[in-house]
């Protein structure tokens, strides 16, 4: 599943994912994100976040691409924040950015951090100019990362709904 | 400091204050971090000869060397601490995110004295120290407790290391839980942390660990995240260490029975396939681990639905063949019970087959409601509540096989199969020689994960039925490599991802701290640190007699199984010990020689 440098990611493909399921919520893709992103050893400086809850339920969480973002919406800083025309996610101006948090608090999925050592705001960039993709993904040994589109996760939702109702259409009464 | 925080945060409980002291290169070197730091530190804060249970003994935490960075699988922290399980080095440790986080508070070690006069909970938020009240947690479960501190100090980032009731109750085998379903589970640190009316300590750290060379460190790292992914991790992986079970059974040396037999006739039902296929519900990792070994079962259906624990091969054998109980869904509400209450399964499950077999025999009292007997699956669950809270015959059991033989008599320590007071692991050493020693000179007592002596015998690289001259040398490496690894902080299970572990772990180290450290340098290591614990241990009042093992297994061959009829008399574990200690470089009585002293930097050192 992991992207090989030798396949192109499609210009359609914007967020990383991740499958609950497949997460073991180890931290790793924090650590590539700060190490490839910062060459910085603190996942404070991840743009990827792992949520991990008692005892069974973890998942990464990094940029998801709204369409509409709110987080550019409430910037009070005039744009600080803008979408990227290629590729949806959310480009920074550090020159503009005063690391406020509005956004932070803004953001539905906490894909936002305030990266302590810049105090400016840090998004998820799918690892913009890095031929092997998102490192994050790259580095997820157990394959529950990958760059997606929005479609192509609806279609993975659906396949698995429909496997759900089958099971329990299998099992006797 | 890079790779170290260069801090140790020395915690008064009584005086309820702190102070930071530093840790110099020097010293960091000589004992890397983890056991070795943890030991380290007690052996200069403990006053000899204390009640582990009195206000003067301490309790070290100790981060691994490479905590709060991407080298893999390295979460590991040690707690080490009189034990009052063994009376000697209680020397814990666990994994998951707590050294990760201490760390990036500030400490590469916590150092806790005294005792609080009511129950409290220490918080460590980056450099402030908080002492607050765990009067209402007092009571709670182990996990119950994390999730409660962290809804009250509202962050999910912090980290908890707690006691349950067991601890509170000072069960002399009470582990500590951390991050939801980690133990510091071995020689009862739980039962020191409840005497010191300590419920837990959290963690909030938001600094970084600096490393010397970023790019070395993470290129090193994705290199051995690659080995991670091959053979030399796949039985950790799928279906984990429970895969035990069967390969055991075949060998003929899966202690049934309080080890009165060493197969089972029948071992598919309770096997790890078995347990994988029909309860695993999830796979979960420690901090920045690619192998992700913990596997979490769960009870769907029947008077044990909604049990859910992890479960590895240690917990399946105690309270699984040991106990003689085939019975998966209990076998994992037990581990449950024995999670959240706080209290080592090994230990429980080997202390309760004891209790089954003097029961048999008619040697202990009769328990209301509770009959204790092999294979009775609810009595175990049952007994497992009464000894947290030390009701009934709970009370005996709470004291450990060892104490509890000696308080009901009658010879039924013949039977109490431990060494040094810890009960032994799944594996019996009359079928496996090497690490029949291993398991007898342990400075923490029975222990397969300290000695590591169980590998040549399994694997084949030596004669596993026969005692012979040599083995004090191979059980001495074997030693040294795991406590290099428990001070490194790295699993085990990432060992076979090292070609060289000195040669690796040495650069990996350089890569990280920006000293030139080299592989004999870590030799050394590893041999200081063995030879600490041994002075500890001397200095506790460590006599000959104790590196031994349970009369059963001395006394008795093996009767059945692929090693039908093999023995281990005194005089062969005899021959054994003395030539593990002229490996050593100790003398004929087994203390640590001058010479030895002065040549790893430890003389001047015994009080």
């Amino acid at each position: 599943m992991s992207p090989s440098p030798h396949v192109p990611i499609s210009p359609h493909a914007r967020l990383v994912v991740c499958d609950p399921d497949l997460c073991v919520g180890c931290q790793l893709c924090e650590f590539a994100c700060a190490s490839v992103k910062d060459n910085s050893a603190n996942i404070l400086r991840s743009r990827i976040r792992v949520m991990r809850q008692e005892p069974i339920l973890m998942i990464s969480i990094a940029c998801r691409g709204c369409e509409d973002p709110v987080c550019v919406k409430v910037c009070p800083r005039d744009g600080a924040l803008a979408v990227n025309p290629d590729n949806s996610l959310i480009d920074v101006d550090n020159d503009k950015c005063d690391g406020c948090g509005w956004c932070i608090d803004a953001c539905p999925f906490g894909a936002i951090v305030l990266d302590p050592e810049t105090k400016r705001v840090i998004i998820c960039d799918l690892c913009a100019g890095r031929d092997a993709g998102p490192a994050c993904v790259e580095m997820c040994s157990k394959d529950a990362l990958e760059v997606s589109t929005p479609a192509v996760v609806a279609g993975k939702v659906s396949q698995s709904a429909l496997r759900t109702l089958m099971d329990a259409l299998d099992e006797p009464a | 400091m890079n790779g170290y925080t260069g801090k140790a945060l020395i915690i008064d409980l009584t005086e309820r204050k702190s102070e930071e002291i530093e840790l110099s290169q020097s010293m960091l070197r000589a004992y890397l971090g983890g056991s070795g730091l943890a030991v380290r530190l007690l052996y200069d804060h403990l006053a000899p000869g204390v009640d582990p249970l009195e206000p003067g003994n301490v309790i070290v935490f100790a981060c691994g060397v490479f905590a709060g960075t991407i080298v893999p699988a390295a979460a590991k922290h040690s707690v080490a601490t009189k034990s009052p399980l063994t009376g000697m080095l209680g020397d814990a440790m666990a994994g998951s995110f707590f050294s990760h986080t201490l760390k990036r508070a500030g400490y590469d070690a916590v150092v806790i004295l005294g005792r609080a006069d009511t129950p409290v909970y220490v918080f460590i938020d980056d450099h402030t120290v908080y002492f607050r009240d765990a009067r209402a947690l007092w009571g709670q479960e182990c996990f119950a407790t994390e999730e409660a501190i962290r809804e009250e100090l509202g962050d999910e980032a912090v980290r908890v290391s707690a006691i349950g009731t067991a601890g509170e109750n000072l069960v002399r085998f009470a582990c500590i839980g951390n991050d939801r379903g980690r133990q510091a589970g071995r020689t009862g640190p739980g039962a020191v942390m409840g005497s010191k009316n300590l419920k837990a300590i959290a963690v909030r750290g938001s600094g970084a660990v600096a490393v010397a060379d970023n790019d070395a460190v993470y290129q090193t790292s994705c290199d051995l995240i690659t080995q991670a992914q091959g053979p030399a991790t796949g039985k950790y992986r799928e279906p984990g260490t429970v895969g035990n079970v069967l390969t055991l059974n075949r060998l003929g040396v899966l202690p049934v029975r309080n080890f009165q037999r060493t197969a089972l006739d029948e071992a598919e039902g309770i096997s790890g396939e078995t347990l994988h296929r029909r309860h695993h519900e999830k796979t979960v990792a420690c901090a920045a681990c690619p192998i992700a070994c913990e596997q979490v079962m769960k009870v769907a259906e029947g008077s044990h639905a909604g049990a859910r624990v992890s479960v590895d091969y240690e917990t399946l054998f105690a309270l699984g063949p040991c106990c003689d109980v085939d019975d998966l869904p209990a076998v994992i509400r037990a581990a449950e019970l024995c999670d959240t209450l706080g209290m080592d399964t090994l230990s429980t499950g080997v202390t309760l087959a004891w209790a089954m077999e003097a029961a048999e025999r008619g040697l202990l009292p009769p328990d209301d409601g509770v009959d204790l007997r092999f294979g009775n699956a609810d009595a175990m669950v049952a007994m497992i509540l009464k000894i947290a809270r030390r009701e009934g015959l709970g009370e005996i059991l709470a004291e450990g096989s060892r104490l509890a033989a000696q308080e009901v008599g009658k010879d039924s320590d013949y039977f109490a199969i431990h060494s040094k007071g810890l009960e032994l692991p799944g594996y019996d050493p009359r079928g496996m020689k090497t690490y029949a020693l291993g398991l007898a000179v342990g400075t923490r007592g029975g222990c397969h994960n300290r000695s590591l002596a169980y590998e040549p015998d399994l694997k084949g690289k030596v004669d596993r039925f026969k005692a012979e001259k040599g083995r004090g040398q191979i059980a001495m490496a074997q030693e040294d490599v795991a406590v290099l690894l428990d001070s490194l902080g790295i699993c085990k299970f990432m060992r076979g991802c090292f070609t060289d572990l000195h040669e690796e772990g040495a650069r990996l180290y350089s890569q990280a701290t920006g000293w030139d450290v080299s592989a004999q340098e870590l030799v050394e290591a590893g041999e200081r640190i063995s030879n600490l614990k041994k002075m500890f241990n001397v200095r506790e009042g460590w006599t000959r007699e104790l590196d031994s093992l349970p009369p059963r297994l001395m006394q008795e061959p093996i009767p059945d199984g692929p090693g039908k009829g093999v023995s281990l008399p005194p005089a062969e574990l005899e021959l054994l010990v003395s030539d593990y200690y002229e490996a050593r470089g100790w003398t004929a009585e087994g203390e640590v020689a001058p010479a030895t002293q002065d040549r790893l930097g430890l003389s001047g050192q015994t009080a």
